[in-house]
């Protein structure tokens, strides 16, 4: 029992790599269909699906966690003149990634997911497979592509408004002035390349994770939920594990290039 | 005569219930055929083993000559170029108006130009009865309306094989009948191969020559349509005949 569990969990994992693997041959291939349009729709989705919800998460985390640290700090040495820079740092390589992949796996994810478990089970994809439509390049490739996009300029959204969020949480309540606060003298170029690499990766672990639950959709309207759940599942414990490695492959390069 | 359809030895079966069992089976270039056989006898299933959709577990399939085992994904999208299919559920896209979902098998050829195109969609369209009909999304549709949307689907690019799985479920007898001169009429101009599956033996009798009739694993009859009627097997007698008594 537990060991054919396992067993399914890999034939997940390499399933999802294999599919991965498609959708990027797909990229470089030559396409006769035309699938701009369709990116730039799944662009829009996801940005409408997801921005409004992402402000006013990553708005009210920034407050929180200037007001946590400064209220500790405070007891602690009474020192608050580094906060800004240092939660500048970590906002960058750390939560803002990190908080709008969370967030985009379950909006985005679950959406992504319905949508292609509902195709599949009223037997649309084979229908797609049928026209000589490559299902991967048809309904994968645009949201690949949106959502690599996508995450990375939504993560640079939401450094931004966690940075001013957290810098007026500080005036207000701590009363620290806004140009001791918004100093990037802590912010090295590591930071700024291992919050690209996440976004980047956290773009393409989202659609393809979720499309691969989709596609795999099978029973009717309950698949069609088992699949979200697994989808968002799924793309939030790869972001936190693909966070994992590569905060720690960053640190280790660092270590030797410095 | 080209095959379009070889099945060689193909069996399957889903947990203990089997579909097919060592089967071969041919269907060549311009035949048409139609599969008959009693509800969940397998002939969905059949058909769909055909095209690559569900692989079989043992046996070899050949579609245009092409072991489909053998296949990559690619050339097997490429196969299916050449097929048209109506699915019994429809399985039109829900995310496209009905003139989309008619003109999508066009598109994706990539030769004609949107006029074109939009000519042929609404000729086909008129043919089967929703000329007015066509910006009208999937969801606005009837049950009957969606078959004949699903039909004119399978139709417009003029595959060299079209499948239809059940094309006259929920239609009425009239608008069966004009289907049916529609199928028959594109086979007469482009001489196509056609495989139907219906119970409606009376109009498949009319339009094909050839019946098969698959039965727990075994095909009990495949001979011409004429014939059927003489057919001693005592499942397609009563079968044919829609009668109570019987082994069925
Ligand atoms: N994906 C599947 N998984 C398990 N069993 C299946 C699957 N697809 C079909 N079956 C089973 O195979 C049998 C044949 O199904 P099929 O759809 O081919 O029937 P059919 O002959 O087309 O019937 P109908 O005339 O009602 O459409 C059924 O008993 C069905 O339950
Ligand atoms: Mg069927």
């Amino acid at each position: 029992m537990q060991n054919s569990k396992t067993q399914n969990t890999t034939r997940t994992i390499s399933d999802i790599g294999l599919l991965w693997m498609e959708t990027c041959r797909h990229l470089t291939k030559k396409r006769k269909s035309n699938i701009t349009t369709a990116t730039l729709e799944q662009m829009f989705n996801i940005g409408n699906r997801s921005v409004i919800f992402l402000l006013i998460t990553v708005g009210f985390i920034g407050m929180v966690m200037i007001y946590q640290s400064c209220f500790q700090l405070q007891r602690i040495t009474g020192d608050l003149s580094m906060i800004g820079p240092n939660f500048i740092k970590i906002v960058i390589f750390e939560i803002g990634p990190s908080i709008t992949g969370l967030m985009l796996a379950t909006r985005v994810g679950a959406g992504i997911a319905a949508e292609l478990a509902a195709m599949k089970v009223t037997e649309q994809i084979d229908a797609l497979r049928m026209t000589g439509v490559s299902p991967v390049e048809y309904l994968i490739l645009p949201r690949f592509t949106a959502s690599v996009v996508m995450t990375m300029m939504l993560t640079i959204l939401t450094i931004s408004i966690a940075i001013v969020t957290g810098g007026i949480s500080a005036y207000i309540w701590f009363d620290i002035n806004p140009r001791l606060f918004f100093r990037l003298d802590q912010v090295e170029s590591w930071d700024v390349i291992t919050a690209v690499l996440k976004a980047f990766f956290y773009g393409q672990i989202i659609p393809i994770v979720s499309s691969f639950f989709g596609f795999r959709a099978q029973n009717g309207s309950a698949g069609v939920g088992d699949a979200t759940t697994s989808a968002v599942i799924g793309s939030s414990f790869g972001i936190i594990l693909c966070n994992f490695f590569i905060s720690a492959i960053i640190l280790i390069l660092r270590d030797i290039i410095t | 005569m080209s095959s379009v359809i070889h099945f060689q030895n193909v069996s399957h079966k889903f947990k203990n219930h089997t579909i097919l069992n060592d089967v071969t089976l041919q269907i060549k270039d311009t035949e048409k055929v139609s599969i008959i056989g009693p509800a969940a006898c397998g002939k969905s299933v059949l058909i769909k083993i055909a095209c690559g959709l569900i692989v079989p577990d043992q046996g070899t399939v050949s579609l245009f000559d092409t072991p489909l085992n053998q296949c990559s994904e690619t050339e097997l999208t490429d196969l299916r170029k050449d097929i048209g299919m109506l699915f019994q559920s429809g399985a039109l896209f829900d995310f496209m108006s009905t003139a989309d979902n008619v003109a999508f098998p066009l598109r994706q050829q990539a030769i004609l130009s949107e006029d074109i195109i939009a000519k042929k969609v609404s000729e086909r369209l008129d043919a089967v009865g929703l000329g007015s009909s066509s910006a009208l999304p999937i969801s606005a549709l009837s049950g009957g309306m969606q078959r004949r949307v699903g039909i004119a689907r399978a139709g417009i690019a003029l595959p060299k094989l079209v499948i239809y799985d059940e094309p006259s479920a929920g239609l009425d007898p009239v608008t069966t009948s004009k289907i049916y001169d529609l199928l028959s009429n594109d086979q007469k101009e482009h001489l196509n191969t056609v495989i139907v599956i219906s119970s409606d033996i009376e109009s498949l009798q009319k339009f094909t020559d050839r019946m098969i009739m698959p039965y727990h694993g075994d095909i009990i009859y495949d001979g011409s349509s004429d014939k059927i009627f003489d057919c001693k097997n005592p499942i397609v007698h009563q079968f044919i005949r829609g009668e109570t008594q019987g082994p069925l």
